[in-house]
C-alpha cells in the first residue's frame, strides 16, 4: 500500500514535471528573464576569457588547468555543478588515461569525488600519492576528507599526519581535528584547532572558513552551542567583508539555528540564495517551523519553495544523480513528512557517505518510520568509532525505548 | 596554497551539495512521417554556449533572446539529429517562447518536422552543450507507438526505439516493408540483381545470343537464382543481425562491389553459364552480411526478433520477385529484337560493370570518388 502511495506520487510529479508550465512569450523586449550571476575571479582573468584561451587550444595542459580551476573556485562559491561540468569538460583529453600530469590528476580526483566516483577518485588521489610529485601532499589531504566522509577516522588522521610537514600549519590542524573529533576525541581538538585559528590571523579566508566550519561542528558535538554560535558568526562576518559565499557553511549554520529553535533568524541568512538546493531547503525548513507557530505568510512561502525542492529532486532523480540523496531525505522527512521514503534514501546515502550528521538524519528517519531496527547499521557504527555526539543523544535514547515495543 | 584549497575543500564539502546540473528537456511526438515536439533549453546555458547577453550587463532580457531566435535555433538544431532508420528526418524551430522551470528560465523550441518514410527504427543523437558541459544532460521524453524516456549524456549520445512493444503482426509489418524499401532503395542490391535478369531472356554462348526458349523458362530460371539469392541472403544476415558472426565491414562492402562487377561482365564475356544460381548464392551470402550492419543499426525488438528477421527476408524476397516479373515479361517479347540486345543488354551491362568496379576501388582502397552507395 505504502510503496503504492509512493509511486503514484512519484508518477504525479512526473506529470506535472512533464506538462508543468506551458511555454509563453514574454510582454515585453524589456522583461527581464534571467540574471546571469558569473562572479569575477578576483585578480584573475573572468572564466570566458580562460574559456576563450582553453578552447583555442583544447590539448594545452596550462589552459585547460587554468580554466578548470577557475571552475571549480567559482563552484565552490556558488555550489552550482554546472561548473564542475565546465572543469570536467576542460579535462577531457585526459579523462580516461591513466598517465596524466599530477595537476590533472588532483583535479580529476575531485571532480570524480564530486560526482561520488569514489573508486576512481582513490585511485587517482593513491597514484599521486606514490609519485614523487608534490601534488601528493594535496592528494592526502584531499583523501583524508574522503576517509573522514566514508566514517573512517583513524585512516583521515593518517593522510593528515603525513602531509603534515609540507601543508601550512591551520590546514594540517584542522585536518587533523577533524578526524580525531570523530575518534572520540573532540575537546582536545577543538583546542588545538582554537589555538591554530588564533596564531593564523593572515590565513587565507577558504582556510580559515572551512577551519571555521570544523571548529564550530566539534563545538556542537560537545553540546558547547555559544562556542559553535561564535564560530559562525565570526564566518559570516568574514565571508561578508570579502563578498564571497561558503554555501556548505552556511547550511551548517542554518542547521544549527535550527537546532537551537531560531527558525526566525534563518530566512534572513539565506534569502539570497534560492538557487542553492541545500541552502533553500534550509531555507522552507525554516518557513515551515513558523508557519506552524502561527505565520501564515512563511506558510504559504514554505508550501511554494517545497514545490519547487520537489521538482529539483525529481529531476535530480532522472538525471540519475547521487550527490542528493541525503538532501533529498531531510526533505523527505521533515518537509514531505514520509519517512518511510527518507529512511530508504538514507539506507542508499550510508553505503557513500558516513558523517555524523548522517547518522542522525539515519537514526531520525527510522524512528519516525517506527522501525529502529533498520539503523542498526548505524549504530553499530556509532559504536566502533566512539563518536561523541550531544545532538545524537534523543535519536539513541528514543531508539532504544522504541526497540522492545517492537 | 590558495589553489590547493580550492581542490581540497571541494572534495570536503562535496556530500554537503545538492544542486541540479544543466539539463534540458526534449519532448518529441513522432506519428507517420510527421515528427512534433518542444525542447526547453536553459537561458543561462544558452548564454553560455553562445553569448546572449549582447549588452554585457550581466542581465538576459527578452529583447535580446528574442532577436537571436535564428542562432538559438541554428545552434540547437546543429545539435540534434533524428533519423528514420537510415535516412535523417528534417527537424526545424517553429517558435521560440519562454518556459518556467524549478531552476529558473529556459528557452522552449517548438520543433516540427518529417522524415522521409514511416520509421521502423527511430534514431535519435544528441550534442547539445557536452563540448563545454560535461555534466549536462539531456532528459528524452518520446511518443513513438508507445511513451518512451531516455538519458542523455556524453557517453550516451545516440538512443535508439524500434518496434518493441508493438504487436506481432506490426513488426512483421515494418520489417517486411524495410526488406522491399531496402532492394528499391539500394542501388548495389538492385544492380546486382539487373546483372542477373538480363541476361535471362537472351543469353551469349560462345559468339552467338541464344534467346530464351518460353517465358516459363526464363521466369523460372530467375525465380530460381532470386530465391536461391535470398535463401543465402537470409542465413548469413541473420548470423550477422544476431551477432553471431561479425565480418570486417571494408571487405563485406568490396565484396558486394566485386560481385557487381563480375554480374556485368559476365553478361559481356561469359564465365559461368551453367547453375548461375550457386554464383546467385554465393553472392547472396556476401550481400546478407552487408547489409545486416543496417538492419543492426535499425534495431531487432528483443520479444521478436526471428519474426523481424524473417519478416525482412521476405521483404527482401517479394520485392525481387516484383522486379523479376516486371521487367522478364517485356523483355521476353523483346528478346529477339535487335534494340534488346544493343539497346538494353549490352549497354546496361556495361554500366552495371562499371558502377562495379568503381565501387571496388572505393571501397577496397577507401578512395572517394563520388559514387553514391545506396
Amino acid at each position: 500500500m505504502r510503496l503504492g502511495r509512493i509511486v503514484l506520487t512519484g508518477l504525479w510529479v512526473v506529470a506535472t514535471a512533464a506538462g508543468a508550465d506551458p511555454p509563453y512569450t514574454p510582454g515585453s523586449d524589456s522583461e527581464v528573464l534571467e540574471r546571469l550571476v558569473v562572479p569575477r575571479l578576483p585578480g584573475t582573468a573572468s572564466l570566458r576569457e580562460l574559456r576563450g584561451h582553453w578552447a583555442a587550444q583544447p590539448t594545452l595542459v596550462p589552459a585547460a588547468l587554468a580554466y578548470a580551476r577557475a571552475a571549480l573556485e567559482l563552484n565552490r562559491r556558488e555550489e552550482d555543478p554546472r561548473y564542475l561540468g565546465y572543469a570536467e569538460a576542460a579535462l577531457a583529453p585526459w579523462w580516461g588515461r591513466p598517465l596524466a600530469p599530477p595537476e590533472i590528476v588532483l583535479l580529476r580526483a575531485s571532480l570524480r569525488l564530486a560526482r561520488m566516483d569514489h573508486a576512481e577518485a582513490l585511485q587517482d588521489l593513491q597514484a599521486l600519492i606514490d609519485s614523487p610529485a608534490p601534488e601528493g601532499h594535496a592528494a592526502r589531504i584531499t583523501r583524508a576528507g574522503v576517509r573522514l566522509n566514508q566514517g573512517d577516522p583513524v585512516a583521515a588522521l593518517a593522510d593528515c599526519t603525513a602531509a603534515a610537514g609540507h601543508v601550512s600549519r591551520l590546514v594540517a590542524v584542522t585536518c587533523a581535528a577533524a578526524a580525531q573529533g570523530l575518534a572520540g576525541d573532540a575537546a582536545p581538538a577543538l583546542a588545538a584547532l582554537e589555538a591554530a585559528l588564533r596564531d593564523n590571523e593572515g590565513a587565507p579566508l577558504a582556510t580559515e572558513l572551512w577551519a571555521r566550519g570544523v571548529a564550530a561542528e566539534l563545538a556542537q558535538r560537545l553540546g558547547r552551542s555559544p562556542e559553535a554560535r561564535r564560530h559562525f558568526e565570526d564566518a559570516v562576518r568574514r565571508m561578508a567583508a570579502a563578498d564571497t559565499t561558503d554555501p556548505g557553511l552556511l547550511a551548517s549554520y542554518a542547521d544549527f539555528l535550527l537546532d537551537q529553535g531560531e527558525a526566525r533568524s534563518v530566512p534572513a541568512l539565506l534569502a539570497p540564495y534560492p538557487r542553492q538546493d541545500s541552502l533553500l531547503l534550509r531555507l522552507t525548513l525554516a518557513e515551515r517551523a513558523q508557519g506552524l507557530a502561527g505565520d501564515a505568510a512563511a506558510a504559504a512561502a514554505a508550501q511554494e519553495h517545497a514545490r519547487r525542492l520537489a521538482l529539483r529532486f525529481q529531476e535530480m532523480r532522472q538525471r540519475e544523480d547521487r550527490s542528493h540523496l541525503r538532501e533529498q531525505a531531510l526533505f523527505e522527512l521533515s518537509v514531505v513528512g514520509n519517512p518511510e521514503s527518507a529512511l530508504q534514501l538514507m539506507q542508499r546515502s550510508w553505503a557513500w557517505q558516513r558523517e555524523p550528521v548522517d547518522a542522525r538524519l539515519y537514526l531520525r528517519a527510522a524512528l519516525a518510520a517506527r522501525r529502529p531496527e533498520a539503523a542498526l547499521p548505524v549504530l553499530e557504527w556509532l559504536r566502533r568509532s566512539g563518536l561523541q555526539d550531544v545532538r545524537l543523544q534523543p535519536e539513541l535514547a528514543a531508539a532504544q525505548q522504541q526497540a522492545p515495543s517492537r | 596554497m590558495t589553489r590547493l584549497l580550492a581542490l581540497l575543500l571541494l572534495a570536503w564539502a562535496a556530500s554537503a551539495s545538492a544542486h541540479k546540473a544543466s539539463t534540458s528537456y526534449l519532448q518529441l511526438r513522432v506519428q507517420g512521417e510527421a515528427v512534433s515536439g518542444r525542447w526547453d533549453i536553459a537561458l543561462r546555458d544558452l548564454d553560455y554556449a553562445l553569448g546572449l547577453d549582447t549588452d554585457n550587463d550581466s542581465v538576459l532580457t527578452w529583447g535580446e533572446v528574442r532577436q537571436q531566435r535564428t542562432r538559438i535555433a541554428d545552434y540547437a538544431m546543429s545539435r540534434l539529429t533524428l533519423r528514420a532508420d537510415q535516412d535523417d528526418c528534417r527537424l526545424g524551430v517553429e517558435s521560440l517562447q519562454i518556459a518556467d522551470h524549478s531552476d529558473g528560465r529556459y528557452a522552449s523550441l517548438a520543433l516540427a518536422g518529417a522524415c522521409p518514410h514511416e520509421p521502423v527504427g527511430l534514431g535519435l543523437n544528441y550534442e547539445l552543450l557536452f563540448d563545454v558541459d560535461a555534466l549536462h544532460r539531456g532528459l528524452l521524453n518520446l511518443e513513438f507507438r508507445g511513451t518512451h524516456s531516455g538519458l542523455l549524456a556524453p557517453e550516451q549520445r545516440t538512443l535508439r526505439f524500434n518496434a518493441a512493444g508493438a504487436s506481432t503482426f506490426s513488426v512483421f509489418n515494418q520489417y517486411f516493408r524495410a526488406g522491399v524499401s531496402h532492394v528499391w532503395t539500394g542501388w548495389d542490391h538492385m544492380l546486382f540483381l539487373a546483372g542477373l535478369f538480363l541476361p535471362a531472356v537472351l543469353r551469349r554462348k560462345g559468339c552467338a545470343w541464344l534467346p530464351a526458349a518460353s517465358l516459363k523458362v526464363a521466369l523460372t530460371d530467375t525465380a530460381v537464382m532470386a530465391t536461391a539469392f535470398t535463401l543465402a541472403h537470409a542465413l548469413t544476415l541473420s548470423l550477422a543481425a544476431t551477432g553471431l558472426f561479425s565480418p570486417p565491414t571494408r571487405w563485406v562492402e568490396s565484396g558486394v562491389a566485386a560481385s557487381v562487377l563480375f554480374a556485368g561482365l559476365n553478361n559481356l564475356v561469359p564465365m559461368v553459364y551453367r547453375g548461375l544460381f550457386w554464383l546467385a548464392a554465393a553472392f547472396g551470402l556476401v550481400h546478407g552480411a552487408a547489409i545486416a550492419g543496417a538492419l543492426i543499426e535499425l534495431g531487432l525488438p528483443a520479444g521478436d526478433r526471428v519474426w523481424a528477421l524473417l519478416a525482412f527476408n521476405l521483404g527482401v524476397e517479394a520485392a525481387q520477385l516484383a522486379v523479376l516479373l516486371a521487367v522478364i515479361p517485356p523483355s521476353f517479347i523483346c528478346r529477339r529484337s535487335v534494340y534488346y540486345r544493343w539497346g538494353v543488354l549490352v549497354p546496361g551491362s556495361l554500366f552495371i560493370t562499371v558502377v562495379g568496379l568503381l565501387w571496388l576501388i572505393q571501397r577496397a582502397f577507401a578512395i572517394d570518388l563520388g559514387i553514391p552507395s545506396s
